[in-house]
C-alpha cells in the first residue's frame, strides 16, 4: 500500500537526481579539463619557442605586432601611435597581459618601468625578454589624483616636504629596485581628523600589492599612508580593477587615487593630478628568441608543479589567509543575499498572486528591470549611482544587488509553484473552517515548497557563482583574491585552478546540504 | 427548527446578475436537492451560502446567527461542503485528511481525532485505506474520503456541489449510497445534483432553479411528476426524453446510437427493452425515413408508469406514410416490434409524425 506513494516521492527524487547527476558529469568533465590544462598550456610554450638566433633586438623591431595592454592604462595609446599595432588585446591586469605573450596570444605586452620589470620578472617568466623603450620616445609622469583641489594642494605641499627631506628617495630605494627590502615602515596615524579613503588596485607590484599576511604594501601604499599621517588622518584603502580607479574617485567613494598612475591629458580632464613624483620610461615584454631548455628542470611533472604552486601561491606570505578571507566574503554575500532574496521573493510572490492589477504591475516592472540588466551592470549601477554618494560598504551594496536578483527569481519560482496546487484543495480547506492563511500554511505551502525547491537550489548555485564579479566594486571575494595572488606570483594557472576547486567544493557541499533539506521536507509527508 | 435561511440573496458578476431575491429556509434533518439546467446559479447559490463566493446582497442565517466575513470561518466548521472534484489535500494521507481539521480547528488531541477518523472511515467503507495517498484512490473513493473529512467536523449541515458529476458512471453508486445513509441518519443536506433518480429518491424537497432563482419548489413528487410551471415541465420532460435531430443523409448515427444507450442506462431500462428501442430507432431512422426524406427528428420517452416506451419520428414533406414506401424487411421488423403505431400529419408545417409504442 505504500508503493504508490513511494513511486511518487521517487519520481520527484528521480528528477532531482538526474539534475544532480548532470551537474556531476559536468564537474568531472571540468576537472578533466582543469587537470590537463597546465600540460596543454605549458608544453606548447616550449614547443612554440622554436625561433633561432641571438641577435640583440630593438624596440623598433616590434612595430605592427599583436600587442597586449592593460584596460584603462596608457599603453593602448602607445600601441596605436608608436607601435602601430596590428591588433590590441585588452586585459584586466598586467599579469594577464604578460601571460598572453607567454601563451603566444600576443607578441608583445607593454608596460612602464624598465627597472621594476627587470626586478620582478622571474620564475615563470624566465623565457621572457624585456626590451626598454627610450625615454625620448615615450615617458610618463606618475602622480596621485583626486577631485578635490584643496586636497591636491595639500598633497603638493606634502610632496615638497618629502622631496626635500630625502623621504621620497628613501621610499624609492625601499620599493623600486631589485635589491630593495620592500618592507612597510611603521607610520604613526590618527591625528583625529577623520579617515582618508584611498583607491588603489592592490595588483600592481611593487607599487600597490598584497604582501605578507594579506596586508597591502608598496610604494603607493606608503605614499598614501604618509600623506594621511601628514593630514593627521587615518587611512583606508579600497581595492579594485585598474580601470575602476578613476570612476571610483569621481563618484566620491574615495578622496584620492594612488596607483602609480600616469598623467595624461584625457585623465586630467576628469580628475585633478598632483605634481609628479616620478618620471618613468616604458618597456615591452616579449618571448626570448632562443628556446629556454633549462626552464624545464624546475618543474618536471605534475607533482612538482603542484608542490611549487602550493608553496608559491598559498604558503608563501601566508597567502592562504587571503583565500580564506575571500571565501568568507563570497559566502557572506551569497548567504545574506539568499536570505534577503528569499524574504523579498516571498513578498514578490505575495504581490504576484494578488488578483488586482495594481499589485502586479510594480512587480512586473521590477522583474523586467532586474532580468533585463547584466549582473555586472546592475552591480555598477547600484554602487556608483544608487549608493553613489553614500559611504555604505561595497559588500552591503553587493548583497542588496544580488538579493534583488534572487528576490525576482525566487518570487517567480514560488508563484509558479503555488500555481501548481489546485484551487479546489484550498477551497476545501476554507470550507471546513480554515482561514486563508491557515489553508495556505497547511495545504498550499507544503505542496508548493516541494515543487519550488529544485529551482530554488539552482538559483542559489547560480548566485554563488555569480558573486565572482563583485571584484568590480572593490570587494576582495574569492575570485578577486585569485587575481591578487596571480598578480603577485605571476603564476597563470595555479591560482585560477585552486579558486575553481574551492568554488566547486563549496557548491558541492551546498548542493548536498540542500538535498538533505529536500529529503526532510518531502519525505514522510504523504505516507507517514 | 430552521437551521439555514437565505434572505433575498443576490449575486452579480460584473453586469451579469446570476441570482436575484432568493429566499428559503432549511429545517433540521431536511434533505433538499437543487436541480435545473446548467448555468442557472445552482453552484453559485451553494457557494454564496458558505461565502466561498459571498452574495452581493442579502443575508444568510445559520442557526439563528447572521453570517458575515467575520464569523464565516467559525460557521464553516459546522456547515461543510463537498466538491465536485474532491479537493483532497494531496500532501497528506487519507487519515491526516480526516484528522487535520479536528486537531487544528476543533482542538482535539491526535489520538482522539484518529479514533473518530477510524469510526468515520468505517461508515464510508474505507477502513483499509487509512494510510493511502489520495493519488492512490479512485474517484469514488476520493469523494467518500472528502465526505469523511466533512463528517469529522461533526457538521450541522453538509452542502454537496455536484458530488457525482466528476465520477465514472460505475462509481456514482458508491457515493450516492454513502449520502443515502447520511440521510437515513438524519443529517441535514443541501445537494446540487444532475442525478434525477437520486434526487427524487433521497429528498424531502426539491428546488428547481431557473430565471436567476428558485423557479419552482416542492416535494419530489410535485416537481418530478406534476411540475406546475412551464420551464419545470420542459426540463422534466426533457430529462425523460432523448431527442436527436438528423439534418442530412451523412449524419452521425454513432452519436445517435450512443445517446440511446446513455438514456437507457440513466433510467435503468432493462437490456431487452433497450435492445428493442435501439433496433427500432436504427431501422426507422437509418433505413426507412432518412434515405427518402433526408431529415428527421427522433424522440424517445416513457411515462411515469413505464408500461410502455414511446418512440416518435417526425419527417418533412407531403402527407406520406413512410412505412408504406420503406424497405420491406425494415418495415416488417418495425411492425413486429411495435405494440401500437399511429401516424399524424401537420399540414401547416408540412410534418409527418410516426408515433410508436413499444
Amino acid at each position: 500500500m505504500e508503493s504508490g506513494a513511494g513511486t511518487q516521492a521517487g519520481g520527484a527524487d528521480g528528477a532531482c537526481w538526474r539534475e544532480i547527476m548532470l551537474k556531476r558529469t559536468c564537474i568531472i568533465l571540468f576537472l578533466a579539463v582543469a587537470v590537463t590544462l597546465p600540460f596543454a598550456g605549458i608544453f606548447p610554450v616550449f614547443a612554440a619557442d622554436g625561433q633561432r638566433g641571438d641577435k640583440q633586438r630593438d624596440w623598433e623591431d616590434f612595430k605592427g605586432k599583436t600587442t597586449a595592454v592593460m584596460t584603462g592604462s596608457v599603453y593602448d595609446a602607445i600601441a596605436e601611435d608608436i607601435f602601430d599595432a596590428s591588433e590590441v588585446l585588452y586585459f584586466a591586469n598586467q599579469t594577464d597581459a604578460f601571460n598572453a605573450v607567454k601563451e603566444g596570444k600576443a607578441e608583445i605586452a607593454l608596460y612602464d618601468d624598465y627597472e621594476t620589470m627587470l626586478a620582478f620578472m622571474g620564475g615563470d617568466y624566465d623565457d621572457m625578454e624585456i626590451i626598454s623603450i627610450p625615454l625620448d620616445v615615450v615617458h610618463y609622469e606618475k602622480a596621485v589624483f583626486s577631485t578635490d583641489q584643496p586636497l591636491i594642494d595639500k598633497y603638493d605641499e606634502f610632496l615638497e616636504g618629502i622631496r626635500s627631506d630625502g623621504t621620497l628617495d628613501a621610499m624609492g630605494d625601499r620599493w623600486l629596485y631589485p635589491e630593495s627590502s620592500r618592507e612597510m615602515p611603521d607610520i604613526d596615524l590618527g591625528g583625529g581628523n577623520g579617515t582618508l579613503t584611498v583607491a588603489t588596485s592592490g595588483t600592481r607590484v611593487p607599487y600597490s600589492y598584497v604582501g605578507d599576511d594579506g596586508e597591502l604594501a608598496g610604494f603607493e601604499i606608503e605614499n598614501a599612508t604618509r600623506f594621511a599621517a601628514y593630514l593627521g588622518m587615518d587611512v583606508k584603502f579600497e581595492t579594485m580593477e585598474f580601470a575602476g580607479l578613476i570612476p571610483f574617485v569621481l563618484s566620491g567613494k574615495a578622496q584620492i587615487g594612488a596607483n602609480w598612475v600616469s598623467i595624461t591629458p584625457e585623465r586630467a580632464e576628469s580628475v585633478i593630478f598632483s605634481k609628479p613624483y616620478y618620471t618613468t620610461g616604458a618597456c615591452l615584454v616579449t618571448k626570448k628568441l632562443a628556446a629556454q631548455a633549462e626552464s624545464g628542470e624546475e618543474g618536471s611533472g605534475f607533482v612538482a608543479w603542484l608542490k611549487n604552486g602550493i608553496q608559491k601561491n598559498l604558503v608563501q606570505e601566508n597567502r592562504w589567509k587571503l583565500i580564506v578571507n575571500g571565501l568568507g566574503v563570497t559566502l557572506t554575500i551569497s548567504v545574506s543575499a539568499l536570505i534577503a532574496g528569499t524574504i523579498l521573493g516571498c513578498f514578490v510572490c505575495f504581490l504576484l498572486v494578488r488578483r488586482t492589477r495594481w499589485a502586479r504591475i510594480p512587480v512586473k516592472i521590477y522583474n523586467a528591470i532586474i532580468h533585463g540588466l547584466p549582473m555586472v551592470v546592475l552591480l555598477m549601477v547600484f554602487y556608483y549611482i544608487v549608493f553613489g554618494k553614500s559611504s555604505v560598504s561595497p559588500i552591503f551594496v553587493a548583497i542588496v544587488a544580488f538579493a534583488l536578483v534572487q528576490g525576482a527569481n525566487i518570487g517567480v519560482i514560488l508563484k509558479n509553484a503555488i500555481d501548481t496546487v489546485d484551487t479546489v484543495q484550498i477551497e476545501a480547506a476554507r470550507s471546513i473552517g480554515y482561514t486563508a492563511f491557515g489553508a495556505f500554511r497547511r495545504v498550499t505551502l507544503p505542496q508548493a515548497i516541494k515543487v519550488a525547491l529544485p529551482g530554488y537550489l539552482n538559483g542559489f548555485v547560480e548566485l554563488v557563482k555569480g558573486t565572482a564579479i563583485v571584484g568590480y566594486i572593490a570587494i576582495q571575494d574569492l575570485s578577486r583574491v585569485g587575481d591578487i595572488i596571480r598578480s603577485r606570483t605571476y603564476d597563470a594557472y595555479f591560482p585560477i585552478m585552486f579558486v575553481a576547486l574551492v568554488y566547486l567544493a563549496i557548491i558541492l557541499i551546498m548542493v548536498a546540504v540542500f538535498k538533505l533539506i529536500i529529503r526532510r521536507v518531502t519525505a514522510g509527508r504523504v505516507t507517514e | 427548527m430552521k437551521i439555514l435561511s437565505a434572505e433575498n440573496i443576490m449575486k452579480r458578476y460584473g453586469e451579469k446578475t446570476v441570482l436575484e431575491n432568493v429566499s428559503f429556509h432549511i429545517e433540521q434533518g431536511e434533505v433538499v436537492s437543487i436541480i435545473g439546467p446548467s448555468g442557472t446559479g445552482k453552484s453559485t447559490l451553494l457557494r454564496g451560502l458558505n461565502f466561498l463566493a459571498p452574495p452581493t446582497e442579502g443575508n444568510v442565517y445559520f442557526k439563528g446567527g447572521r453570517l458575515s466575513k467575520q464569523n464565516i470561518d467559525e460557521a464553516r466548521r459546522k456547515m461543510v461542503m463537498v466538491f465536485q472534484s474532491f479537493g483532497l489535500f494531496e500532501n497528506m494521507d487519507v487519515m491526516r485528511n480526516i484528522t487535520i481539521g479536528q486537531t487544528d480547528l476543533l482542538k482535539k488531541s491526535i489520538p482522539e481525532a484518529e479514533d473518530r477518523a477510524r469510526e468515520i472511515l468505517k461508515t464510508v467503507g474505507l477502513s483499509d485505506h487509512a494510510h493511502h495517498s489520495p493519488k492512490q484512490l479512485s474517484g469514488g473513493q476520493k469523494q467518500r474520503v472528502a465526505i469523511a473529512r466533512c463528517l469529522a467536523m461533526e457538521p450541522d449541515i453538509i452542502l454537496f456541489d455536484e458530488p457525482t458529476s466528476a465520477l465514472d458512471p460505475a462509481m456514482v453508486g458508491e457515493v450516492t449510497a454513502v449520502i443515502r445513509n447520511l440521510a437515513k441518519s438524519g443529517m441535514t443536506m443541501l445537494i446540487v445534483t444532475h442525478e434525477m433518480e437520486f434526487a427524487k429518491n433521497i429528498s424531502n424537497r426539491v428546488f428547481f432553479m431557473d430565471e436567476r432563482g428558485i423557479y419552482e419548489s416542492g416535494t419530489p413528487q410535485e416537481i418530478f411528476d406534476r411540475p406546475q410551471k412551464p420551464k419545470t415541465q420542459a426540463f422534466i420532460f426533457k430529462i425523460k426524453t432523448f431527442g436527436f435531430s438528423v439534418k442530412s443523409r451523412d449524419f452521425d448515427f454513432i452519436a445517435m446510437l450512443n445517446g440511446i444507450d446513455d438514456f437507457c442506462f440513466r433510467y435503468a431500462v432493462d437490456d431487452k427493452k433497450a435492445g428493442q428501442l435501439r433496433l427500432l430507432a436504427e431501422e426507422l431512422v437509418l433505413n426507412i425515413v432518412v434515405p427518402r426524406f433526408g431529415a428527421c427528428e427522433l424522440a424517445l420517452s416513457f411515462p411515469e408508469s413505464r408500461e410502455a416506451y414511446h418512440v416518435s419520428v417526425a419527417y418533412p414533406g407531403e402527407e406520406v406514410d413512410a412505412l408504406e414506401t420503406g424497405d420491406e424487411l425494415s418495415v416488417a421488423l418495425v411492425r413486429n416490434t411495435a405494440k401500437n403505431i399511429e401516424r399524424a400529419y401537420d399540414g401547416e408545417r408540412g410534418v409527418n409524425t410516426l408515433n410508436i409504442d413499444v
